[in-house]
């Protein structure tokens, strides 16, 4: 071995072993545990059962459901993060040159931390004195403040707990794209213009294609964050009313913790794993590679 | 100071491109060398190579009288002035100069006098405390001069150093690190692809091309001795003029023009005495070759003229020739006007052809190169 | 010309729609903060007010004079601390390696990295606890550092990649021709030119911690408990007692926003090249 080989993998040996020891044994155990039953309560229950754990969590009504949920609430919640962050960043950039304070403070939710942006959020839409349907009252947007009951109607609850994540997130969705459309060329713009595009046809294409790769980071960032989220929920409505916004992370914690059904747990969060990796990679074949080809 | 020798050395970069093919040849104690050649011809990589930054896939190469292979960079006692300087962004000047030093554990009254002599020969006093990102491109570049020469090293080894300068500080940067160099004597590797800084500066030059060591000579034999026909194509702008071309006895013929060859040129190519319809390439350069109406010679052709570029002080004729252009294959050659395979020749400005004549030109016969068409390589 | 460009009607357009995004991105954490400085009583008027009608620190009195909020910032402050000095000792010398000395087994270890990032927390959160329990750092502070490390540490690599990225190649060399072997010249020249980068990158890992909530609930109990995990339990254990939650809110996200602010420029640069959220 060259010193030059022998300093690489000095270097490069902690961050290894604590990966190694954190986050690549972590997930061998998840996954053996997952052919366990497994019983934290009473302890010293441990048996295999191959897939049966695996079948569990694939028919189970419940599982099923926060799964789904799972899916709305990031739709829903990338869907908006992405339009409002975008327009901000097409606002700001064209701005030009004054849109810096405007980008100071539009960062600021970025630094809250997830938990008391829930909570913020919880005190806004909560019954009696949240202030934001007084706020709608005053717009004229609806008659009586207990009209909307944000947080226990079953049926919305799972998309007004995202607001909190659309407010935490839009700004970095807005920085990045701004940063994207910073860097396109002048000139490319400046020539479609001499070719005759108006705004639209500019924006539709030069600057969305260019932004492409952008766009997919974004995506796959936000969108991998957003099926991950855990607290932001857990600290508005701890999954409730009956279940109606525990999204699937927050059912594997409940099985942990509350049932201590480790099996079951592993089971779920194996599939969880799998699942967002597949995700990932799909969005990087489908929106980042083709522009790198 | 010591003489660096390089033998049979070779490298095979990790993706297997072979960069540098069996290099052989000595650079002697004190001696300014010049490494010169086109765009990725393996400079940089046989610099770094003797710099111990770049491992040696085989062969040897020795500094003094120790085989260095395996020996690290700061164990081989030569500094070295990068391209872009590499200059510590976050040290004043000072520290930069004495950083070698405080490595080398020197006493700090020592570190100081050297720092301060080494900024007094380089005229950088004045800025020993500012950091470099305040620095105009000639001072940084004087400071990575600096750095190099405070360690009296066995040797320097500078990249391109004066590439990122604008032309005329260019010019009297390379005429200070050339005296700065005789002063010191120390043994300098001096890379470039600027062949005026080559032939003004080195006391021999390497001339490279694909990994491989074409010829290394002094920059008079270079321009008069050329060994193949790339180095003769190379060395001097505008380039030589090739063409194939038949020698019978003593009569010269190229294309529909022919001509006699003067003794002189058998007496230091014997080898072409009785030829006899040999095939060979005749080498022209355009400095020797004149308007006939205004200096008439023995050797005379005539070629229609495509292009004058008049430059004032001379014009340039540009000639179509009717035999075969020998192409030397130089990557980085490209005509900056007209045609490649064009004969251009150095006129006085007093000359009066113009584009679309027939011009008579005066060939310099006793200063013609002749190269074998199948090795390339002169004949003597 | 500077001025005909204020007074066209797309530039007002612009500029007021931008005025009206940001005025009501900011609007809730002002909200924030005008409760947390209302009398305790008026927190739940109804119907709400925007601006408090007194101005009073009672809520702030009360979470500080109870036992358990400070006990819960030094603990976070401690946790965050510690993993971003382990973060950053084992990720800034293998990103270094991993972007200067690339070869095969540098380019697989960042793309394990990146995929690592994509690891649902809670996934790792289930197995994490059985191995702290096998070693019995369950509740303790070097059992949450190391959790909150297995997060930080992919983080403060892609970073700090993207910062080393930046550094040019010679600067090394430079050091290594000038006697250093390479270790000193990481040590005397790479991380002294890169403290800007490493600043932010610490700055990202420690916010990371700082506002980790899953594996604090999960690997905590009492002894360790961090300020995240306090505030939420306000809810359960005083009812709704929305007053104190709001102060004890500002004080745990004041400080790293101040800071954040303070660093505005070189944060946003460090977000957007690394295009990752803390
Ligand atoms: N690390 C590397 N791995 C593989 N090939 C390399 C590496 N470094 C250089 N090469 C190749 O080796 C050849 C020689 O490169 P080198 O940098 O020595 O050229 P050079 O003569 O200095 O050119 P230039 O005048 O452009 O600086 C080039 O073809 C280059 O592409
Ligand atoms: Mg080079």
């Amino acid at each position: 071995m060259s010193g030059e080989d022998r300093f690489v993998l000095c270097m490069l040996a902690p961050a290894v072993a604590i990966l190694g020891l954190l986050v690549a044994y972590p997930v061998g155990l998840l996954i053996f545990d997952s052919f366990f039953k497994v019983d934290t309560i009473t302890p010293n229950i441990r048996e295999w059962v191959g897939l049966q754990n695996y079948v569990d969590a694939l028919t189970s009504k419940r599982v099923a459901e926060s799964a789904l949920r799972t899916v709305q609430y990031s739709v829903f919640a990338l869907f908006f993060e992405f339009t409002f962050g975008f327009c901000a960043a097409l606002l700001f950039s064209a701005m030009a040159g004054e849109s810096r304070w405007h980008r100071t403070i539009f960062a600021l939710p970025l630094m809250v931390p997830p938990i008391v942006a829930g909570l913020l959020w919880r005190f806004l839409l909560v019954g009696n004195i949240g202030i934001l349907n007084y706020g709608l009252v005053r717009l004229g947007l609806i008659d009586d403040p207990n009209e909307i009951a944000w947080l226990s109607s079953e049926d919305i609850v799972i998309y007004s707990v995202s607001f909190a994540d659309i407010w935490l997130t839009t700004s970095f969705v807005a920085l990045v794209s701004y940063a994207g459309l910073t860097n396109i060329p002048k000139d490319l713009l400046e020539a479609a213009r001499i070719d005759g595009a108006n705004a639209l046809k500019r924006f539709w294409h030069v600057t969305l294609p260019l932004m492409r790769p952008v766009i997919a980071v974004v995506v796959i960032v936000r969108g991998v964050d957003a099926a991950k989220t855990f607290d932001l929920i857990w600290i508005q409505t701890q999954g409730g009313p009956r279940h109606a916004s525990e999204v699937f992370s927050m059912n594997i914690y409940q099985r942990m913790v509350r049932f201590g059904d480790l099996g079951e747990a592993s089971a779920s969060g194996a599939l969880f794993l799998i699942v967002m990796m597949l995700l990932a990679a799909l969005a990087y074949w489908k929106i980042w590679r083709p522009v790198h080809a | 100071m010591a003489g660096i020798e390089l033998r049979n050395i070779n490298k095979v970069y990790g993706n297997r491109f072979h960069a540098l093919h069996d290099l052989n040849f000595d650079i002697r104690d004190g001696e300014f060398m010049v490494f010169v050649g086109p765009s990725g011809c393996g400079k940089s990589t046989a610099l770094r190579m003797i710099a111990g930054l770049e491992s040696i896939s085989s062969g040897e190469l020795r500094i003094g009288d120790r085989v260095v292979n395996h020996i690290d960079p700061k164990d081989r006692d030569i500094a070295m002035v990068f391209q872009s300087y590499a200059l510590y962004p976050h040290k004043t000047v000072r520290e930069n100069i004495a950083f070698p030093l405080q490595m080398a554990r020197l006493p700090t009254t020592e570190i100081d006098s050297r720092v301060n002599e080494a900024a007094r020969i380089l005229e950088l006093t004045a800025l020993l405390d500012r950091k470099p990102a305040l620095l105009s491109g000639g001072q940084r570049q004087r400071v990575a001069m600096g750095r190099a020469i405070v360690r009296k090293p066995a040797a320097f080894l500078m990249d391109e150093p004066l590439s990122n300068l604008d032309a005329k500080l260019r010019v009297q940067m390379r005429g200070e690190i050339a005296s700065l160099q005789r002063k010191l004597n120390v043994t300098t590797i001096y890379v470039t692809h600027d062949q005026v800084e080559a032939m003004t500066m080195g006391d021999r030059v390497a001339v490279m091309k694909g990994g491989v060591l074409q010829q290394v000579d002094t920059p008079q034999n270079l321009y008069n001795r050329p060994e193949n026909v790339f180095v003769a194509a190379f060395i001097g702008s505008p380039s030589m003029n090739l063409y194939e071309a038949v020698l019978n006895g003593r009569t010269l013929t190229l294309g529909s023009n022919s001509f006699e060859i003067p003794d002189r040129v058998f007496e230091y190519r014997p080898s072409l005495n009785g030829a006899s319809n040999r095939q060979v390439i005749v080498g022209f350069r355009p400095e020797h070759m004149n308007d006939a109406a205004i200096r008439p010679s023995s050797a005379e052709i005539s070629a229609p003229v495509t292009l004058v570029e008049a430059l004032g002080s001379e014009s340039l004729v540009h000639l179509n020739i009717d035999a075969a252009w020998v192409d030397a294959g130089d990557p980085d050659a490209v005509a900056d006007i007209g045609d490649e395979r064009a004969a251009v020749a150095r006129f006085s400005p007093k000359s009066t052809v113009r584009a679309g004549d027939i011009a008579r030109i005066a060939v310099d016969a006793e200063e013609l190169h002749f190269f074998e068409p199948d090795t390339r390589t002169s004949i003597w | 010309m500077h001025k005909a460009r204020h007074l066209n009607v797309s530039g007002i357009l612009i500029n007021g729609a931008a005025l009206v995004l940001v005025l009501s991105y900011a609007l809730p954490y002002m909200y924030l903060l005008m409760t947390s400085i209302k009398p305790a009583a008026d927190v739940q008027q109804i119907p709400p007010s925007f601006f408090p009608a007194v101005l009073s620190f009672e809520n702030f009195r009360e979470v500080l004079r109870s036992s358990t909020l400070p006990k819960a910032f030094v603990n976070s402050l401690t946790v965050a601390v510690l993993t971003t000095a382990l973060s950053l000792a084992v990720a800034v010398p293998a990103a270094y390696v991993a972007t200067q000395y690339r070869r095969r087994i540098t380019t697989l270890f960042l793309l394990f990295a990146l995929v690592t990032r994509m690891v649902p927390s809670v996934s790792l959160g289930v197995p994490l606890f059985q191995l702290l329990k096998s070693l019995g750092l369950l509740d303790t502070v070097p059992g949450l550092v190391l959790a909150h490390t297995s997060a930080a540490v992919p983080l403060a690599l892609l970073l700090m990649s993207a910062f080393f990225e930046g550094m040019p190649r010679e600067l090394e060399e430079a050091a290594r021709m000038d006697g250093c072997t390479r270790f000193q010249a990481f040590r005397k020249i790479v991380l002294p030119v890169m403290t800007g980068g490493i600043a932010v990158t610490a700055l990202f890992t420690f916010i990371t911690s700082w506002n980790e909530f899953l594996y604090a609930l999960l690997l905590t109990s009492e002894a360790t408990k961090t300020a995240p995990i306090v505030i939420a339990e306000y809810n359960s254990v005083y009812g709704l007692a929305w007053g104190a939650m709001t102060a004890a809110a500002v004080l745990y996200s004041l400080p790293v926003i101040v800071v954040t602010l303070a660093l505005q420029k070189q944060i946003v640069g460090g977000l957007t090249f690394g295009a990752v959220k803390g």
